[in-house]
């Protein structure tokens, strides 16, 4: 945990800092006075400072205790690394395949990561719930999703 | 309270499409509620999208159905499979669980019923009574007093959720800085845009919240298979015995109200509701060394406290327009959804609104009694649903959620972001609620303080001048201290 800590103090510094270096180029008002950097100023000196005080906590051992339970060379930390590429594939190809089709496939694979090996279960689950969620938003509540190239 | 607009209110839900869309969120809720692994601040993410189309009462009767419901829910799976289906029902476990163990799920369960009817319906009633009385009170506020409720509201969300204050600040913040992103409120200026036209309203606030709360958690539940989980035992009965409502009604009836006025300061939730109300319980009860065997006292306590905070959390978002809980900030971010302002100038504007908010919330915990006790069977099954094909349901779920606000790609990045952001955070120990709330509280925190700065030519003195920002300002201060000083002496203790 001590180092992970450490770590994202650093992130937050690097993140206040330049939040700071932004806010420099907004411009002042020169009637109101507290310009629209003000206020992303101020929290960017409070993250800069809380970050510090978090670093400081772990170097001198004061921080949590215990492992942060995160392991790179985990498999299921793989697992969810690779439905996140699978998600962003989705979202991207829904506009041309359509909602439904897009739908179905993501189920299924998503389902198979899972380590579901029901075939029949998989594949009614992952038409039943794509047409159900479509027919609820673009029938009932008129949200209309992407219908590629079934329209 | 103005009874011919509660009874008008009440005509409004009822005799409506409005009344179904109660019973749909109710059970909606429940469901959410129940499932493990859904907290009631994801489910009711993952619902408000359904409510997009409908018309505001129709809308709201929805979203007040599931919060009811959902926290509710949460007690089914406590109670069954020894997993709290919301952190508010976490106290329901300790009796609950028990209870279901020796056989007498359908005891535990009945009361958690009744016990959560009567205390969500207490809550309805008292906020009927005290929000208007706060708005009129709130009428007055200047900027001062606004900035310092809102910086009162998210240290308190910050004292009580995580381990770490510390952590807690740092999220608070990095939410406060993500709420400045967009045109600044006052100047009109983009900030932090990157160009990017779809930034210049700030990340969407429904996208972001299912990314940090929806995409997070089932990027975690994806890392783990879990095996379909039983439950315990068989259910028998749907209504509490008279010897359970007369051995415990004292404990609800103060749960209901302990859990009314705590869910009302900003920040504090119905789990902590839950605890205190349990506490009370046996605190005062003959037998206290009992508790935790399966007392349906603990049941009740708990379960009547959790449910009066919802309508505890109503009163100040209705009349200040500051979430009580994490719960209720997406409540709020649903109201501006519909184009309404939660705030004192809710009630000066439309206050039909607000009296049909009032009579949707207690009919929604009428239904949620009766579908409730009607249907924990169905309930009860439900929860054991094989969490593998849950997950992957849950998923297309988040993604079309974020994609429906705007019918927009870009948000559905928006929310997949967060997730991502939400899943490291959560696993580095950085509580997500405050984020939420710092969301909502951000761009009142910032307009009212500048807005009080212009005011007073400059001089931050009008802050700590006015008798009402200093009492909030000092609050805040001290429940961040008091909660640092707590946690040193726990981390001694433990060393």
């Amino acid at each position: 945990m001590k180092r992970v800590n450490i770590l994202f103090g650093l992130i937050g510094i690097a993140l206040g800092l330049y939040v700071f270096a932004v806010t420099a180029t907004f411009p002042d008002d020169a009637i109101m006075k507290i310009g629209p950097g003000f206020f992303p100023r101020i929290l960017a000196v409070a993250l800069v400072l809380f970050c510090l005080v978090l670093i400081i906590q772990n170097l001198a051992g004061k921080g949590e205790k215990g492992e942060s339970g995160f392991d790179i060379k985990d498999p299921g930390v793989h697992r969810s690394a690779l439905v996140l590429l699978i998600t962003v594939l989705y979202a991207v190809i829904i506009p041309f395949a359509g909602f439904v089709a897009a739908s179905v496939i993501y189920l299924f694979i998503l389902m198979y990561l899972m380590k579901l090996r029901k075939w029949i279960q998989m594949i009614a689950v992952s038409t039943g719930v794509s047409f159900a969620i479509y027919f609820i938003f673009s029938v009932l509540l008129k949200i209309a999703l992407p219908q590629g190239f079934l329209s | 309270m103005n009874f011919e607009l509660l009874l008008q209110g009440f005509a409004n839900i009822l005799f409506g499409k409005a009344l179904i869309m109660v019973f749909l969120g109710v059970i909606g809720g429940i469901l959410v509620g129940s499932l493990p692994g859904l907290t009631a601040t994801m489910g009711i993410a993952l619902l408000v999208p359904f409510t997009f189309g409908l018309p505001i009462n129709e809308s709201m009767g929805m979203l007040l159905g599931i919060f009811s419901g959902a926290i509710f829910g949460g007690s089914i799976s406590a109670i069954l499979i020894r997993t709290p289906g919301t952190p508010a029902a976490a106290a329901t476990l300790l009796d609950g669980y028990p209870m279901a163990k020796r056989g007498e799920a359908g005891r535990a369960l009945s009361m958690s019923v009744f016990a959560s009817f009567i205390g969500g319906f207490t809550g309805a009633l008292i906020m009927s009574f005290l929000a208007p009385q706060i708005s009129k009170v709130a009428l007055k506020f200047g900027a001062a007093e606004y900035f310092a409720l809102a910086f009162f509201g998210l240290s308190i969300i910050i004292s009580v959720s995580g381990n770490s204050i510390i952590k807690g600040i740092i999220a608070g913040l990095f939410g406060l800085l993500i709420s400045t992103i967009g045109f600044d409120p006052i100047s009109g200026f983009p900030r932090f845009t990157f160009g990017q036209m779809d930034l210049f309203e700030g990340p969407a606030f429904i996208p972001t919240l299912i990314g940090l709360f929806a995409f997070s958690e089932v990027f975690k539940g994806v890392e783990t298979i879990v095996e379909k989980q039983q439950v315990v035992s068989k259910l028998t009965r749907f209504l509490p015995e008279w010897k359970d409502i007369k051995a415990s009604w004292i404990d609800i009836l103060k749960s209901s109200i302990l859990g009314t006025f705590i869910g009302s300061i900003p920040g504090a939730g119905s789990d902590i509701a839950a605890f205190v109300g349990y506490s009370e319980a046996k605190r005062r009860s003959k037998t206290p060394e009992k508790f935790g065997t399966g007392m349906i006292e603990g049941v009740a306590a708990a379960e009547s406290a959790n449910n009066a905070c919802t309508g505890g959390a109503m009163i100040p978002m209705l009349s200040l327009g500051v979430p009580g809980d994490a719960v209720t900030a997406v409540l709020l971010g649903a109201f501006v959804i519909q184009g309404l302002q939660p705030g004192p100038l809710l009630y000066r504007d439309h206050i039909d609104v607000v009296y049909n908010v009032f009579a949707a919330m207690m009919i929604a915990n009428i239904v949620m009694f009766i579908v409730g006790a009607l249907g924990v069977r169905i309930f009860a099954k439900v929860i054991t649903i094989n969490r593998n094909i849950l997950i992957p349901a849950i998923f297309v779920l988040s993604v079309v959620g974020s994609f429906s606000m705007r019918n927009s790609m870009f948000d559905v990045g928006v929310a997949l972001f967060f997730g991502v952001v939400g899943y490291f955070l959560n696993r580095f120990n950085f509580p997500a609620s405050p984020i939420l709330l710092a969301l909502i509280l951000g761009p009142m925190a910032e307009s009212n303080l500048r807005r009080a700065l212009v005011i007073s030519d400059g001089s931050p003195l009008v802050l700590v001048t006015r008798p009402i920002s200093v009492a909030l300002l000092v609050l805040g201060v001290l429940s961040l201290v008091s909660s640092i000083i707590k946690q040193r002496k726990s981390q001694k203790a433990s060393v």
